[in-house]
């Protein structure tokens, strides 16, 4: 998702966000390797995602997390610190899959 | 029976009276016309085809019927109806053959959503099949035919139809249609085969219809696995190889050539998804036609032949 030049600068509050995957977007996914495919059936769209965003979003979908959270989650998974260059893009990360519609602010 | 049971006049009495009903893979088209030279043409192309009984449902009712406005037009026109309506503007009557194919493809592709449909040719040996897929212009056609000159089974040259239940693919041998200079190309490489008469200025160029080999035809109710799908592109002083595709990039190539994704949704996701679990994929850029059929031939080989046919739906 890219080499860290184009970081979304945070809105205030943002942090305290917690984003999920909604209830009504029900995904289907095929994994190959480091490819993840990943239906939504609520957009009726196919989408391409690279590692770091595929397992972002399969563990929103397990649980909501807050950007802190989900950051200390992938580094966990990944085996990596948390303020390692593929996880300085996390708000940029978390940008596009809202945009994509895959994610939004819980209301929960 | 079959088509070419009949005699010319019968057919012609058949087709402006009753109508014929044909099987055509999946598919029954219950078909009229009273353009002579439309049932000529189609005799010719579906002579191994059967002939179904009247009890039987049609899928699709067709007429090609003679059309008004030559005056304006200054040749004779004609029209395709399917079951009662009329989704095209009139066309020439001397091009009533190809017509009548498109817009056979196009009553499939919009309405056969039992099926996940893709632009492509389909070729079987041992059970296993590869989908050639690609856009118009990639020599899938010519790349099909070079295959059945190597003993491969025709399941389509122009669609793969998916069972998303079962995953196997399902056979619909109609006419090969060849256009321009692979006409002869064809012609030299399966000369047992025979093609039809040709239909100059059609929207697609000089185009003929090659007959479905009879084996194909025969066979045409008998399914296949898909075990390769390969994207070949014909370009001059291409190196001819078989790259392999990632999983996930054939998929999306894939997807690009299906014609009902979007309609079938999830369905669609899922059923790719096999298939492009269970296949193996490669892009296969190519110069040579006989390289290229090669190639393809030698995936079959170095694979044992299915053990039992897969039983009819």
């Amino acid at each position: 998702m890219g080499d860290g030049v184009c970081a979304v600068r945070r809105a205030p509050g943002e942090e305290r966000i917690r984003w999920a995957v909604p209830s009504t977007n029900l995904l289907a996914w095929r994994i190959w390797d480091d490819d993840f495919l990943v239906y939504n059936t609520a957009s009726g769209q196919t989408h391409h995602l690279n590692l770091l965003a595929g397992e972002a979003l399969r563990s929103l979908e397990v649980e909501p997390a807050q950007t802190r959270e989900l950051v200390r989650r992938l580094a966990h998974e990944f085996e990596i610190a948390e303020d390692s260059p593929p996880l300085q893009m996390i708000d940029r990360l978390i940008h596009e899959l809202d945009e994509l519609g895959l994610i939004a602010p819980s209301t929960a | 029976m079959k088509i070419g049971d009949l005699t010319p006049e019968e057919l012609h009495q058949r087709f402006s009276g009753p109508g014929v009903r044909v099987r055509i893979g999946p598919f029954l088209i219950h078909l009229y016309s009273a353009i002579r030279e439309f049932v000529a043409d189609f005799r010719f192309a579906y002579a191994d085809f059967p002939i179904c009984e009247a009890h039987e449902v049609s899928d699709f009712r067709v007429r090609v019927a003679p059309a008004g406005g030559w005056r304006l037009w200054r040749e004779k026109q004609a029209a395709f109806w399917v079951d009662g309506a009329l989704p095209f503007a009139v066309f020439p009557r001397r091009i009533a053959m190809p017509f009548a194919e498109w817009g056979l493809n196009w009553c499939i592709c919009g309405y056969a959503h039992q099926f996940l449909i893709f632009h492509s040719a389909v070729v079987e040996k041992a059970g296993r099949a590869v989908i050639l897929a690609g856009p118009p212009g990639s020599g899938k056609s010519t790349l099909c035919a070079a295959l059945l000159a190597r003993g491969w089974r025709l399941l389509s040259d122009e669609f793969a139809l998916l069972d998303p239940a079962r995953g196997c693919l399902l056979p619909i041998p109609r006419p090969v249609a060849l256009k321009g200079a692979s006409i002869r190309l064809i012609e030299e490489l399966l000369p047992h085969l025979r093609i039809g008469r040709v239909f100059p200025h059609t929207d697609k160029g000089t185009l003929a219809h090659l007959r479905p080999p009879t084996d194909a035809v025969e066979r045409q109710a008998e399914p296949a696995l898909p075990a390769w799908v390969v994207f070949p592109t014909h370009a001059e002083s291409a190196r001819t190889e078989l790259v392999p595709l990632r999983k996930a990039t054939a998929f999306l190539r894939l997807e690009t050539n299906c014609f009902n994704y979007a309609t079938l949704g999830r369905t669609a996701f899922e059923a790719m998804g096999r298939l492009i679990e269970a296949a193996e994929c490669y892009e296969l850029p190519f110069e040579h036609l006989a390289t290229a059929a090669g190639l393809v031939n030698g995936l079959a080989e170095l694979q044992p032949a299915l053990g039992c046919p897969l039983n009819v739906a």
